[in-house]
């Protein structure tokens, strides 16, 4: 499959009391189209920093970053570890946000976001605001309102993690429904290893700082995966070493 | 998107008791003007110049204090704007009052500047309290959406600026009453409130049942307008 997303000896320091705190050093990946890509590492070692880099959130690095020719800035979102929903706007606004950033008729926009609200099980909630939703119903605004852009590219910071295991397995069931219906390439960022192999074609692991590609890992388990299975453990041993040998 | 609701109030009742605080000042200064024996049309009268030159001003205020907000919120800018604002609104703006009678004359445009320059500076801190809460996460949403120009005026950095807008508002019409009938005694205008108490300045009684009617006024806005207002926009930006 052809490569959507490049980056090349990416490094990022910040500043810290006078001195430099290396937050990623020597980072070379590529991720190809349709790709579900997951990098996993303990907190600090950067992980969030790299998908805003790759995303084009954070431009302040050295290294190369480059997209494909035919991938357009448009064509990229985001879904936010804490949701980032806009408290002032609706469900249906929230999720239209996007769209109506992109100068969208009504007549169309009010199509997509209906579809979305009915894709999340949000119909009921169109009109209400985030903060009488709970964390699990947050999120999936946060989802459906990056998906409403119809995007190629969907980055996912820590998605899950503000959520109870119940809801956030439910999440994860629906999210890679959604990515075998749409299509599109996903990069996500997680600390727990059980999440990034059942979702992930590959797993890049990450050390602590300066976060490092210590492996990346092609994970050949068939799908849906089975969390108690053999070599679901033996996968997640394998991993578990490299963050903590 | 939608326009946003304008319901401030949380029932009809709050809405009648709202409305039936305004309606007691108005009553309270018709029964004044027939005690104290002054005509109510002119009471009014006084009462209308003065409230327009601070709506006037109110509305000035306003459109200066947000444009400035938004244009040094953040970035360099920032760090020079700010200590810039705090010189300039801690500037005793009285000393200014004789300079700006002899280029501006005894007229309204004296009144209204003055009042500009006491309403704006709250107004003008309050937004950008207010815009420095924003949560990177928002920026970045933002970012990502790709919205820009008018169109990230209106559905991002407005709404956010609300609460500290009504905020400031409040303190700063606070401020702005209290000036408005200084000034306007200082400056000598032939109608207004300042010309109502400078006239009856020498009668305790009215002067006193004037004050009360005043702040009946004020309190009656507030309650009104400005207080439903406040709890809307916060309660709009809770999560």
């Amino acid at each position: 499959m052809a490569e959507l997303i490049t980056v090349r000896n990416i490094q990022k320091t910040f500043a810290d009391n006078g001195g430099k705190i290396s937050a990623l050093a020597d980072i070379d990946i590529a991720v190809a189209e349709g790709e579900f890509l997951v990098f996993v590492g303990p907190s600090g070692s950067g992980k969030s920093t790299l998908l805003r880099i790759m995303s084009g959130l954070d431009q302040e690095y050295n290294g190369e970053l480059q997209y494909a020719e035919d991938l357009k800035r448009s064509e990229i979102s985001f879904v936010f570890q804490q949701f980032a929903l806009f408290p002032w706007l609706t469900v249906e606004e929230n999720i239209g946000f996007g769209l109506a950033a992109r100068n969208m008729p009504e007549k169309e926009r009010r199509e997509i976001i209906k579809k979305e609200l009915n894709e999340f099980g949000l119909e009921s909630f169109a009109r209400v605001p985030p903060r009488d939703l709970s964390g699990g119903m947050k999120q999936r605004v946060g989802i459906a309102r990056a998906l409403a852009t119809a995007p190629r590219v969907v980055f996912m910071d820590e998605p899950f993690s503000e959520l109870d295991s119940f809801t956030a397995d439910e999440l994860r069931k629906e999210l890679l429904t959604l990515w075998h219906a749409r299509k599109m390439t996903i990069i996500m960022v997680t600390h727990i290893v059980e999440e990034a192999i059942l979702l992930a074609d590959r797993i890049a692991v990450l050390t602590p700082r300066p976060g490092r590609i210590e492996k990346i890992i092609k994970n050949d388990l068939p799908r849906p995966r089975v969390e108690r299975s053999q070599d679901f453990y033996d996968l997640e041993d394998k991993i578990t070493k490299i963050i903590r040998p | 998107m939608r326009k946003a609701h304008l319901k401030i109030y949380k029932s009809r009742k709050h809405a009648a008791v709202t409305l039936g605080i305004v309606v007691l000042p108005f009553l309270f200064l018709l029964v004044f003007s027939r005690y104290a024996n002054i005509a109510a049309g002119t009471l009014f009268m006084d009462i209308g110049s003065s409230f327009m030159r601070l709506t006037i001003a109110y509305g000035i205020s306003v459109a200066l204090a947000w444009v400035l907000a938004v244009s040094f919120y953040r970035g360099r800018r920032v760090k020079i704007a700010l200590p810039a604002f705090d010189v300039l609104q801690s500037f005793p703006t009285f000393a200014m009052l004789p300079l700006a009678v002899i280029f501006l004359g005894r007229s309204n445009s004296t009144v209204i500047f003055f009042l500009v320059v006491t309403v704006m500076w709250p107004i003008l801190f309050s937004i950008i309290s207010s815009l420095k809460l924003i949560k990177r996460e928002w920026e970045e949403a933002v970012e990502i959406s790709g919205m820009r120009g008018t169109r990230y005026v209106r559905h991002f950095l407005w709404p956010v600026s609300v609460p500290g807008l009504i905020t400031g508002s409040i303190i700063g019409l606070g401020e702005g009453w209290e000036a408005l009938v200084a000034t306007e005694i200082i400056v000598g205008m032939p109608e207004g409130l300042g010309h109502f108490f400078n006239q009856y300045s020498a009668n305790p009684e009215i002067t006193a049942l004037g004050i009360t009617g005043l702040l009946l006024l004020i309190f009656s806005f507030n309650h009104l307008l400005w207080l439903p207002l406040l709890n809307r926009s916060h309660e709009r930006m809770e999560e």
